[in-house]
């Protein structure tokens, strides 16, 4: 009952682009580095505003509502079921590659390895068995080989550039 | 931290191209590399905790086809050989560079020859000082095919003793086509799933040597040779799936005694089987294959269906049990005691000599919910065996209006490869008649498109006098 009277701790992010977030505090502190602010300044005051500077707004609130999701299952007891399987897919589905790789950025710079490492086998899955084209112009991968060395790399290892699904 | 705007995943830092490498599998994560120079150059594909390679990607294309001109052959046997060079030249590379300090699978297929058993020594020792957790050694030349008479004398390639001392972390191991050495499996105490695949067996050496795996719960045999006798009574209790395929001779049969088998599957000639106590099974496969000789009566397969009296999935070769006589068809015959049997899926050529171990099937499983039918075009006319000629007369009268029992659980049939043969439709229609609660009856013919063949039998389907009123009839 004691924990019902008590008022949800709330901390504040700022992000690069000057957005202030509020966020629950078990939400919080899945972001590694934000943990780590508090266990250094352990006298912070609960206003403290922790600033994150490489992160801005719009990855933000994807990995809240993330995280958000993900610490509700865990409370509830489903980690690891159906469920959080079908929030996953929902999740990544609306997502373009853009948004991914700033997701993926952000959810590094956080430090935050559960939605690192799925946000990864995510990409890791789009990429099995794909043309060495196609991956370069679905993720928009800039291919800095000079034809010659790109024919000589193909010649070499031509194993690396067969068996792949068509287009 | 700059992030420079719209290049995509170019700027990606090495540490999270790693992370994806580590979901990948090699070939994936090496070809992820050839993306940018810089990737390829840094060789991050040696992150990859994956490692999977096969001698015949090496090969160029031209070499694969078997040509009947002797100048070709010749020349493809060099393509073949430079590519085995650039294999073992790529293999020993990367095996020195691998930087991941764990890997979860090592896996190669090359055919082997003796001058490489150095390479192949430290390629192993390699992935055991990395605890690898699945393990993969084939020498084989990777055609699924009988092995070759001439290629069983050839030199193997022999586990050496250092492989069974470090062999702690090691959870999946599949081994083919070489020799098995010591088989001291003391040290392996995480094993868990185990593949023979073209091997000398010696089954009554290696089974006590097996039973020191505790956690040993899938064996594969597939395709060894010398098996006199396969006994698992009173070793290997914890097994839960086991796979025997093609195995010769097996002169002395199978004995099982498992009581925590769940998945049994045979394929290969008829041998004695002799299975007691499984308790726990849950799905059969047995894919014989078609023989000159059947050793074995009617009866004897009717009492082997008994030892898995519990099964709930049963896959069955039926042009292989021609023994049934034609008292199965008018039962006469007590029906095997298959009770629980749920969906029965039958490989067959429908000809009229299987007709009662199929009527027996069916007679066999009350609670049958689904029921296919992978019927083949094989007719048997090469197998003029002395089990052609019972049948070459008519069907007795009446098999198709015997009344007496009925399929009264049965929800689905499916029917592939129809080719509207009289002995198909009339099968159908009497499945029809049967069965009160047939939801769907699924016909897919061999050849697609309408001929005046199947049209005709699809119409003599409509008129019977379906026992179901939901059933639907559905034609592909």
């Amino acid at each position: 009952m004691s924990k019902l009277g008590q008022a949800k701790r709330i901390i504040f992010l700022k992000t690069a682009d000057g957005q202030l977030f509020e966020v629950d505090e078990p939400v919080a502190m899945e972001f590694e580095i934000v943990k780590s602010f508090f266990d250094e300044n352990e006298d912070a005051a609960d206003d403290t505003v922790v600033p994150l500077p490489n992160v801005s707004a719009e990855p933000l609130a994807g990995i809240i509502e993330f995280c958000k999701a993900h610490v509700e299952f865990r409370a509830n007891g489903a980690a690891g079921k159906d469920e959080v399987k079908k929030f996953n897919a929902e999740y990544i589905k609306e997502k373009s590659n853009e948004q991914l790789k700033e997701l993926i950025l952000a959810a590094n710079y956080l430090n935050i390895k559960e939605m690192l490492d799925f946000l990864t086998e995510t990409i890791a899955n789009r990429l099995k068995n794909k043309s060495v084209e196609y991956v370069r112009a679905f993720f928009g991968i800039e291919n800095d080989f000079t034809p010659q060395e790109e024919e000589a790399v193909r010649k070499e290892y031509e194993w690396a550039f067969e068996g792949v699904d068509e287009d | 931290m700059a992030i420079i705007e719209n290049d995509g995943f170019s700027s990606l830092p090495d540490e999270l191209v790693i992370l994806i490498i580590s979901f990948l599998p090699f070939i994936d994560a090496f070809r992820l590399c050839l993306l940018r120079k810089e990737w390829h150059k840094r060789a991050l594909w040696l992150h990859c905790p994956n490692f999977e390679l096969f001698e015949a990607d090496f090969t160029f294309p031209g070499a694969r086809q078997y040509s009947f001109n002797v100048g070709k052959r010749v020349r493809s046997m060099e393509l073949k050989r430079f590519g085995k060079l650039r294999f073992v030249d790529f293999l020993n590379k990367a095996v020195n560079g691998l930087t991941s300090p764990a890997l979860s699978k090592f896996s190669f297929r090359m055919f082997y020859s003796t001058q490489y058993q150095e390479n192949v020594d430290k390629w192993i020792n390699v992935a055991l000082s990395k605890y690898v957790e699945e393990l993969s050694l084939d020498f084989s030349d990777g055609d699924p095919i009988d092995p070759q008479p001439l290629l069983l004398n050839a030199p193997q390639y022999v586990l050496p003793n250092f492989f069974y001392e470090n062999g702690r972390s090691i959870r999946v191991l599949n081994l083919n086509s070489c020799g098995l050495g010591s088989f001291n499996f003391q040290n392996f105490i995480g094993l868990s799933s185990l593949t023979l695949a073209r091997v000398r067996l010696h089954w009554e050496e290696i089974a006590p040597l097996l039973a020191a795996c505790p956690l040993l719960e899938s064996l594969c045999l597939v395709e060894c040779y010398r098996v006199i006798k396969i006994d698992m009574s009173f070793v290997l209790l914890r097994l839960k799936r086991l796979i025997i395929r093609h195995c010769v001779p097996v002169t002395l049969g199978v004995e099982l005694c498992l009581p925590k088998l769940q998945y049994f599957e045979y394929a290969g000639r008829m041998v004695l089987l002799n299975l007691s106590k499984l308790d726990e099974i849950q799905e059969v496969v047995l894919d014989y294959r078609l023989d000159f000789f059947y050793p074995y009566e009617a009866e004897d397969i009717v009492a082997l269906f008994s030892g898995f009296a519990d099964a709930r999935i049963l896959k069955v070769c039926t042009s292989a049990l021609k023994k049934f006589s034609k008292d199965y068809l008018l039962y006469c015959k007590p029906p095997a005691h298959i009770l629980h049997i749920e969906h029965l899926t039958l490989k067959t050529c429908l000809g009229r000599y299987e007709l009662p171990a199929i009527m027996c099937l069916l007679r066999s499983s009350p609670h049958l919910k689904t029921l296919s039918i992978l019927s083949s075009l094989m007719e048997l006319t090469e197998y003029q065996d002395f089990m052609y000629n019972r049948y070459s007369d008519r069907l007795p009268e009446g098999i198709w209006t015997k009344k007496g029992w009925r399929l009264d659980n049965l929800e689905r049939v499916e029917m592939q490869g129809f080719t509207a043969k009289k002995i198909e439709v009339d099968l159908l229609k009497f499945i029809l008649r049967k069965s009160r609660f047939l939801q769907k009856l699924i016909v897919k013919p061999l050849i697609r498109g309408s001929s005046s063949e199947n049209s005709k039998a699809l119409k003599d389907l409509k008129d019977v006098a379906v026992a179901s009123g939901q059933a639907v009839i559905k034609w592909y």
